[in-house]
């Protein structure tokens, strides 16, 4: 069990994507950067589609009550034990009972990851595990607060506590799912992958009272050094003929800010051209997390939790592959528009998955 | 229009997962009534790596399953609309009429009075009108389970509140526009709340979640406050 000693400003527990709710006006959903949340639980040996912790750039804290393997990915937090030991992202550790882990902001990233050996309890909602914070359904069924107790699925029935039913219990036992785990992350990891996607990093091999393992390798910095992009990759939307020709090329010109009014719904831009709102009518159609909408008040890019239809003209889509980008971005960071193919998109999201496919075997392997 | 000429549409890749196909941009029954007998169709010709197909006023979004691109489906779908035959498809059994129960007025329609006063009617007579037609639900979407409907009297067309309210109630019926509908979960809005509907129209455990599909007709009927 984990104890939420500082929840920062916004952390639920997230998992994949819903593709079978957006018929009935159910928000995809799940974590926003997907390849930081899919990387930690590679990390940890276990299926990727285990709840983990989303955690907006902010201060926070956790108590573990029990042993723990986690992992830490994503960007814009840097972490510590016990408020002295420093804790690396993108590897494996175990920590002991009692361990206080410790977030606090830092420049490049908006949102890490909290990843734990057998993922944690979540509530499920529709054909996934992620919170809904406008339902106040699945996952944490909001954003966690202080005093939280968040339990881990368990790996072996030997493990099974007792449901301690306190207040705080905001994961109810009954509606619970136990998710495969791939493997037994009890095993030893104190090994170097040999591998161009883990790189060893002996250096910062860490022994003390509070972690009793830490991996000895981690993922490499090329696969996360996606955070740093500052180009958005879209496709053309099905109605960018509707707008000027010369004001589409100044829009796709512009640099972007991210406004600070931003959330899991949506992203707001500001400082850049805003085409000229179309006189055309439209009628509110099919939108998707990574659709840019044109609206009088600039354009917006809907985001994980967007609403499922919407009434603004679609100058473009986000290619899938860009969608973990945006998650990182914070308010006041600049963004630039590239037009993209569909086909050039596919090949991005494929050469992606296999990149991915490749750490998993490897990390299986070990 | 002829009910079962076959309207063609125009089908456009608008994601690594989607493709859209799309029909004249109107609201019209007939038109809605064949893009629903397209969506049988297709979900009837088992094209593989289909995993939804949604409907809006004039289109059909389909999405494709985690192991097929868009670009995979389009000839399939392309020659699917060039096959199929909409008097192949019974629309009569395309939808159903739901009665909804509504409390107008009162602390469940805070905002009828004040209607009644902009239209110049009696709030009678907004609630006579209001249950007097049937209306017809074009697509699913916005918040959860949340009804497009299409039929309410010109009369009763009203633009939204100048204040939206941070927090409509779940159940809450309201006008917006040339639009009335329902409210399944809390959330804000801006419509004129006229009444309140017990029937939970949005169900997160029931498969599937929303109680209304599109297709299907509503008639509100009045209930007394208890």
């Amino acid at each position: 069990m984990i104890e939420v000693l500082a929840p920062g400003m916004q952390s639920t527990i997230q998992d994949t994507i819903r593709r079978n709710g957006i018929a009935y006006g159910i928000s995809m959903g799940g974590a926003a950067d997907i390849k930081s949340a899919t990387l930690g639980n590679m990390l940890l040996g276990q299926s990727e589609t285990l709840p983990i912790l989303e955690i907006v750039r902010s201060p926070v804290k956790f108590q573990f009550h029990q042993d723990t393997t986690i992992s830490l990915t994503g960007f814009g937090m840097k972490w510590s034990l016990n408020h002295e030991i420093s804790v690396d992202s993108w590897k494996q550790i175990t920590l002991k009972k009692d361990s206080i882990l410790s977030g606090k902001p830092i420049q490049g990233g908006f949102r890490s990851y909290l990843c734990v050996a057998g993922g944690f309890e979540a509530v499920p909602f529709d054909d996934a595990h992620g919170t809904d914070l406008r339902l106040g359904l699945g996952g944490s069924i909001r954003a966690l607060k202080k005093g939280d107790l968040l339990k881990i699925n368990v790996l072996d029935s030997d493990f099974e506590q007792s449901f301690d039913a306190t207040e705080n219990h905001i994961l109810k036992r009954p509606s619970i799912q136990k998710h495969q785990v791939a493997n037994d992350p009890n095993q030893n990891q104190t090994k170097n992958l040999n591998h161009d996607q883990i790189s060893a990093n002996l250096d910062s091999k860490i022994q003390s009272d509070t972690i009793s393992r830490s991996s000895s390798w981690r993922i490499s910095h090329e696969l996360t050094s996606y955070a740093a992009q500052r180009t958005i990759r879209i496709l053309p939307g099905p109605e960018l003929s509707w707008f000027n020709h010369s004001e589409v090329h100044r829009f796709m010109k512009s640099s972007w800010k991210i406004d600070s009014k931003s959330d899991r719904m949506g992203i707001r831009l500001q400082d850049g051209f805003t085409p000229t709102m179309p006189s055309k009518e439209m009628l509110s159609t099919v939108v998707f997390p990574g659709t840019v909408q044109i609206t009088a008040s600039g354009p917006i890019i809907l985001f994980v939790d967007a609403q499922t239809t919407g009434g603004y003209p679609r100058i473009g889509q986000v290619c899938s592959v860009d969608l973990p980008v945006l998650a990182q971005k914070a308010p006041g960071e600049e963004i630039f528009f590239e037009w993209i193919s569909i086909e050039q998109a596919l090949r991005l999201q494929e050469s992606e998955q296999a990149k991915l496919a490749q750490i998993k075997s490897a990390i299986s392997l070990h | 229009m002829m009910v079962n000429a076959k309207l063609v549409p125009k089908i456009d890749v608008i994601s690594e997962f989607a493709l859209n196909l799309e029909w004249q941009p109107i609201i019209s029954r007939d038109q809605h009534r064949q893009i629903l007998q397209c969506k049988k169709a297709l979900l009837d010709a088992n094209i593989n790596g289909i995993s939804s197909v949604i409907p809006t006023f004039h289109s059909l979004t389909i999405l494709s399953d985690a192991g097929t691109s868009s670009l995979q489906l389009q000839p399939q779908i392309e020659s699917f609309i060039d096959q199929w035959n909409p008097a192949d498809v019974d629309s009569d059994k395309l939808g159903v009429l739901h009665e909804i129960p509504v409390c107008y007025g009162g602390i469940f329609g805070p905002d009828l009075d004040e209607l009644a006063e902009i239209k110049s009617l009696k709030p009678r007579e907004i609630i006579d009108i209001h249950t007097s037609v049937e209306y017809y639900v074009y697509m699913i979407g916005f918040i959860a389970g949340f009804p497009y409907l299409g039929g309410l009297p010109e009369v009763l067309h009203q633009p939204r509140r100048n204040e939206p309210r941070v927090k409509v109630p779940a159940g809450s019926v309201g006008i917006g526009g040339a639009q009335t509908g329902i409210y399944p979960v809390e959330a804000p809005g801006g419509w004129h709340l006229i009444g309140r509907t017990s029937a939970q129209i949005f169900q997160p455990e029931s498969r599937p979640p929303a109680l209304i599909q599109p297709g299907d007709r509503i008639r509100f009927v009045e209930i007394n406050h208890d």
